[in-house]
């Protein structure tokens, strides 16, 4: 009961930070460029699937249906997001994440029919998905040292944006693929899903930090 | 034991993070520092190339306004003189002293021109050189009376670029044309020293001087040619040192290091 407590306190703070983020995002949208406009979709739809995936908590008791179609949806969007916002420059850019986008639906829809129930938790997709965004934040650092701007790093939406993805699914990777080779009743394995949704929240802030900047940036622009 | 290969690994794993991140922030900053450099010096250069295009546009007309004082008003000065000369005698003792003056002022006004007119040409300075021209100018000054004018000159001649000799030409003539407007001096120095390693300018007058930090808070004129005078010393490499105290004259030092 205890456990059951806690995961909905989780799922509650989470909630809260998502939607404040994506009301922040929201406000500022007239003053957002359309890659953080995209951005703002995905805290959206972000926001959605953790109600849904919160009431089903409550009501069945089980929410991984949810995250087997968010994976694949969060993926596309993360990569319309990066796209838009540095990685069209690249060339191969363009064929990768339509292919990626293709391989993480296709390889979503291997996983719920053959390999994990949906009543299990989507954790190969994740994995897919994980190597693939932290892969995309290594790009969008390289894109980054090769287009230098004037502004103080922290000052850069795009840096937050990236370092935020970077950080998370590269740590969301390496916890993941451990845990496949983990017992699940250790502390350890508790503590790693702790630095896991800590590390989310994490991202969703760096998230609301990068469209702050940018809003304040194109602002003063407009000034 | 397994616990222990995943915490070690966790860690490793977070270091490895941190120090990417922590490298990348160090990298960019680098690339910044690098390009904003780069910027400056492509600013400083585009600066230089329209300063000596303004120089260069200055320099065609002031070649042009020469040009028609010497070909132009001096022969119909020279003219002139001739037709005094050959002025018949017999004419009554006023007319002739009269005649006698005009005379004068006409041989006067021929050296005037002529001096003008090399004071704006300057194939004199590239045939003479920096030093030479100086001189003469200070001979302008003291042929016109409006100051006194002494030059000096020790050392050697360095070798220059004509384009940096025609920058330090110009702007001793800019402060030379500043004490004479403003400075109501009643002497001017002018001394030169040049060696292998730099070439000192400094025009010192026994003028009104004036306070620095009040030129440096209006927006006027002399402010304007002042920060003039420090761009194109900076455009050419040199420095500008400005000593003045109201009441106290004013010594103004163009230094060129002669380094390269």
């Amino acid at each position: 009961m205890d456990r059951m407590m806690n995961l909905m306190i989780r799922s509650i703070i989470h909630l809260v930070i998502i939607g404040t983020i994506f009301i922040l995002g929201y406000c500022k949208f007239a003053n957002l460029r359309r890659p953080y406009r995209f951005l703002t979709g995905l805290l959206l739809v972000t926001f959605l699937s953790e109600l849904l995936a919160l009431l089903l908590k409550i009501t069945t008791k089980n929410a991984a249906i949810v995250y087997h179609f968010f994976v694949p949806i969060e993926y596309c969007m993360l990569s319309i997001v990066l796209y838009h916002l540095a990685l069209k420059n690249l060339k191969w850019s363009q064929v990768f994440i339509v292919l990626s986008v293709i391989a993480v639906c296709i390889f979503s829809i291997t996983n719920i029919l053959f390999l994990q129930s949906q009543k299990e938790f989507p954790i190969y997709p994740i994995i897919v998905s994980s190597v693939l965004c932290s892969f995309q934040g290594l790009s969008m650092y390289a894109y980054m040292i090769r287009n230098t701007e004037n502004t103080p790093l922290h000052l850069q939406g795009i840096f937050w944006l990236t370092t935020g993805c970077f950080i998370f699914y590269s740590i969301a990777f390496f916890i993941f693929s451990s845990s496949e080779f983990m017992d699940a009743t250790t502390n350890l394995f508790q503590l790693l899903f702790d630095i896991l949704w800590s590390m989310n929240i994490i991202m969703y802030l760096f998230y609301g930090l990068s469209i702050y900047l940018e809003a304040k940036a194109n602002n003063s622009v407009a000034k | 034991m397994n616990n222990t290969i995943f915490t070690l690994s966790g860690i490793c794993f977070c270091l490895l993070i941190t120090g990417f991140i922590t490298y990348f922030i160090f990298f960019y900053r680098k690339k910044q520092i690098q390009n904003e450099q780069e910027q400056k010096r492509l600013q400083l250069k585009y600066n230089q190339a329209l300063l000596e295009s303004q120089i260069e546009i200055q320099q065609q007309l002031l070649q042009q306004v020469s040009g028609e004082i010497h070909d132009n008003l001096g022969q119909v000065a020279a003219l002139i003189k001739l037709n005094l000369v050959t002025f018949p005698k017999d004419i009554p003792q006023e007319a002739a002293s009269k005649l006698e003056q005009t005379r004068e002022l006409m041989k006067k006004l021929i050296t005037d021109l002529k001096a003008l007119s090399i004071s704006l040409n300057t194939d004199y300075l590239e045939d003479e050189g920096l030093f030479k021209i100086l001189e003469v100018e200070c001979e302008r000054l003291n042929r016109s009376g409006s100051i006194k004018a002494i030059f000096a000159a020790s050392g050697s001649q360095p070798l220059l670029d004509i384009g940096k000799e025609i920058f330090l030409y110009r702007m001793v003539q800019e402060l030379i044309g500043n004490v004479l407007k403003h400075a109501e001096a009643t002497e001017l120095i002018l001394s030169v020293d040049g060696n292998e390693k730099e070439l000192s300018i400094e025009i010192r007058d026994n003028g009104k001087g004036f306070g620095l930090e009040e030129i440096g808070k209006n927006g006027n004129k002399t402010s304007t040619g002042l920060r003039s005078l420090k761009k194109r010393c900076f455009l050419i490499g040199a420095e500008l040192n400005i000593n003045t105290k109201q009441g106290n004259g004013t010594q103004v030092k163009i230094r060129l290091p002669l380094s390269e």
